[in-house]
């Protein structure tokens, strides 16, 4: 019960500003007369979103399964090398300085480079995603795995644990919170990824819809394609943390 | 029986090179109950881990029932550490089952009846995170206590809690020596405790450690409470006192 009522009470105050700066917006774009090309009003969106919807929902599906797949295929591949540079030494000494690097390197700049080697269609697009989920999974991976406190390993190994047993039963739950922090991070980062790709060259994808939009100077159209492409991205990352709460159950949130 | 024959151990690293244990000769007997007791630092958790085979002595050997502690030893080993090391995915049920886990036993076996032993009948089903310290260390004594070991090795365990569950647990572990017969070897900082426990007192050193003094305690087993009321009790603990300031 209580609980609820926070829940709610947590929700009343940004609700609030919300509507506090649409309202803004809306009064201001009459108040100062702006041209709608520039700045559309909220409610020339809306009925934009309403009469664009079947298209709409077709781009913003394309651009979510791109990132959705490049989100996965970065997070399986993040989470495999972390495994091996654990296990290899060698490896992680000689290759994960970089990965740290690039984690932090804007590697959006490749999207035109590789809409050059693999093609305009959702191929280049998936790899650009799968491409920006991949360092904050690997990296975090890594730490999780190799978090765990010296004593913890003692006991294992005083029960005469085996390595295999080590790995699935103290290393991978140790590393679960840390994993689920970059899959967090990696949600936004795949579809914006997907998107930047789309920019770059495609026909199609909500990417592809607002540049078309912006030759026509539709700005009603891209701004109904930067609403429905942040919704669903704050959809996949809600998904996540859902996924999280029920996984992670013992790591208590702040 | 447990052999220890002219241990050393220096921990290395790049920068320093540190003499923690030096020379440490010991024969402890099966069925043993032995205290350890010396200033904090001076290698005691060293010692149990490099008895637990979690360490290799720099030098000198460890014969557990005249095999090398390095050598896969049929003797059921258990530890509880300083700290409870509890799995915090894990309910409380299911951290006591994991040596059985680990050892493809069946799960159930012991668990109740440990359970039970510690007084957490009513916490099975909670998580480490909703238990005070001295009951997760309960939980780690239950733990360490499901295979039935034959060595049973405790670090400080009950430094966490206060007098009265100190006792109360001190008891039950005489008791539990008393019906399995481990060998028990106790690290604590309570000189009271030890003198309540052990059969023998093994004093240590400032680091690096060397055996000081060993002392024999002649008081009656099955001991109660009041032993620590008598003259001899208090006799031993002052004598163990003068020899650690
Ligand atoms: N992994 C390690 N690497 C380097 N030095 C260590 C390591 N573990 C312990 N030491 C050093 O060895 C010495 C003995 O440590 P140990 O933990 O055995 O002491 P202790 O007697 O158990 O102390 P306490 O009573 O505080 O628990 C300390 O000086 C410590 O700094
Ligand atoms: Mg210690």
């Amino acid at each position: 019960m209580d609980k609820r009522k926070n829940r709610i009470n947590s929700w009343r105050l940004p609700l609030l500003a919300f509507v506090v700066i649409i309202g803004i917006w809306e009064i201001s774009t009459d108040v100062f007369n702006i041209n709608k090309i520039i700045l559309p009003d909220p409610y020339t969106i809306l009925i934009s979103i309403i009469t664009n919807w079947n298209i709409l929902i077709k781009h913003t599906s394309i651009t979510m399964i791109e990132a959705l797949f490049g989100f996965i295929i970065g997070t399986l591949i993040g989470i495999l090398i972390a495994i091996l540079f654990v296990y290899f030494s060698k490896a992680k000494q000689a290759f994960y300085p970089y990965a740290i690097a690039l984690k932090a390197t804007p590697l959006y700049a490749l999207a035109p480079l590789l809409v050059m080697w693999f093609g305009s269609g959702i191929f280049s697009k998936i790899v650009m995603s799968a491409l920006v989920a991949f360092f904050p999974i690997l990296v975090n991976t890594v730490k999780g795995l190799t978090s765990v406190e010296q004593e913890s390993y003692d006991l294992f190994r005083s029960l005469s644990a085996s390595k295999w047993q080590v790995f699935t039963k103290l290393r991978l739950p140790n590393a679960l919170p840390y994993i689920f922090t970059a899959l967090k991070i990696s949600t936004t980062l795949s579809v914006v990824g997907a998107t930047i790709a789309e920019f770059t060259g495609s026909s199609m994808g909500i990417g592809h819809l607002i540049v078309n939009a912006s030759y026509y100077l539709d700005t009603s159209l891209m701004f109904s394609g930067i609403v429905m492409i942040s919704l669903a991205g704050v959809l996949f990352f809600y998904f996540v943390d859902y996924i999280e709460q029920k996984m992670v159950f013992w790591q208590k949130n702040d | 029986m447990i052999e220890l024959k002219n241990i050393h151990k220096t921990w290395q690293n790049d920068k320093i090179s540190l003499l923690t244990i030096e020379d440490i000769n010991l024969s402890i007997n099966k069925g043993e109950f032995i205290s350890i007791i010396g200033p904090s630092g001076c290698g005691k958790t060293t010692l149990l881990k490099l008895i637990a085979g979690l360490l290799e002595p720099t030098k000198g050997q460890i014969l557990l029932n005249d095999k090398a502690t390095n050598q896969k030893s049929p003797q059921r080993l258990s530890i509880v550490f300083q700290n409870p090391i509890l799995l915090p995915w894990r309910k409380i049920k299911e951290n006591i089952q994991l040596p059985n886990e680990l050892n493809n036993l069946p799960l159930n076996k012991n668990v109740y009846e440990k359970i039970h032993l510690v007084g957490l009948q009513e916490f099975e089903n909670n998580y480490p995170d909703e238990l005070s310290g001295g009951m997760q260390q309960r939980v780690a004594i239950a733990r360490a206590l499901i295979l039935n070991p034959t060595l049973l090795l405790m670090d400080e365990p009950f430094s966490s809690l206060d007098e009265v569950n100190r006792n109360r647990l001190n008891l039950e572990l005489l008791k539990i020596w008393k019906e399995l017969r481990p060998t028990i070897i106790f690290v604590t900082h309570s000189i009271s405790d030890a003198v309540f426990l052990s059969d023998r007192i093994i004093i240590l050193t400032k680091r690096p450690a060397k055996v000081k003094e060993i002392l024999s305690i002649d008081l009656p087993r099955s001991r109660k409470l009041e032993i620590k009321e008598t003259l001899e009790f208090q006799r031993y603990v002052k004598w163990i006192r003068e020899r650690i300031e």
